[in-house]
């Protein structure tokens, strides 16, 4: 919802159907809700700079854009699905996880937290969504619609690689 | 009437994997990240090279140690097909 707020503000302005002073009220606003960092913002109001601010919560909307996408993702994790059967035996004692509901959960709280710094992310033209967190080496996928795919830690003894940043930097897919 | 083409089945094992998951274990370059039920395994994961030779190389690797190892089962028994015969399945391959 947050996000949605400095979203609608970046297009209104990007689109001119409002020119930037007009936006400069709201913005500031919006600007507080949308984006954590831009909290201070108000106090730049009150020294009356508001048009510089609302060329900074355009920027910050459209910051927000790409983290809302990504938020919105992964804000559908669905779960396996069929498949968590043959994934669960697979890959479950890599995370030390004894039942699927144990494993599948784990598997939906990393999606939903991938959006974080230092999480790797690309999109294969299939659109399957790949998330790797190089510091823990944890690989997931999933759907456009949130199935998951796979929850795994790569392990070279498995891959043609002699690293898993090397596997994961062979996977197909553009990063966001 | 359903065309049954070399991509539908699994490149290690021979099974068809098409058919029972709707899926291909690669379309192409993309894996699928499925896990083969005949043989345990995973698209992307064992296989993710896009050197064909190579890839192939890896499935001859991989279909020896299964056949080593005696052509088992890998996945839930009610996913098995009715009279299943492994050897009759790697002719898919040929």
């Amino acid at each position: 919802m947050a996000y949605d707020v400095g979203r609608i503000a970046s297009q209104y302005i990007n689109q001119g159907q409002v020119n930037k002073e007009e936006w400069s009220a709201l913005a500031l606003d919006a600007g507080s809700m949308a984006i954590p960092g831009v909290v201070g913002l108000g106090t730049i109001r009150r020294v009356g700079q508001g048009l510089k601010v609302a060329d900074k919560v355009a920027d910050a909307g459209k910051v927000a854009d790409k983290v809302g996408d990504a938020v919105n993702g992964v804000s559908e994790v669905k779960g396996f699905g069929k498949k968590l059967n043959y994934h669960f035996k697979k890959h479950a004692s890599e995370f030390g996880t004894k039942t699927k509901e144990e494993y599948g959960q784990k598997a939906i709280d990393f999606i939903k937290n991938s959006d974080k710094p230092g999480i790797l992310r690309k999109v294969d033209p299939e659109g399957v969504t790949r998330v790797y967190d190089p510091v823990n080496n944890i690989l997931a996928s999933y759907k456009s619609d949130g199935t998951i795919k796979t929850f795994f830690k790569p392990n070279p003894v498995n891959h043609p690689y002699k690293t898993n940043l090397e596997y994961w930097n062979a996977q197909k897919g553009g990063g966001l | 009437m359903i065309v049954i083409e070399k991509s539908h089945f699994c490149p290690v094992c021979g099974f068809n994997f098409y058919k029972y998951s709707g899926e291909l274990p690669w379309n192409g370059n993309t894996p699928s990240d499925d896990i083969c039920p005949s043989c345990g395994i995973q698209f992307g994961y064992e296989d993710s090279i896009y050197d064909e030779k190579k890839r192939n190389d890896i499935y001859k690797k991989l279909r020896e140690n299964w056949i080593k190892n005696g052509m088992k089962w890998w996945g839930d028994k009610e996913d098995m097909p009715q009279n299943w015969d492994p050897k009759k399945q790697l002719d898919n391959l040929k």
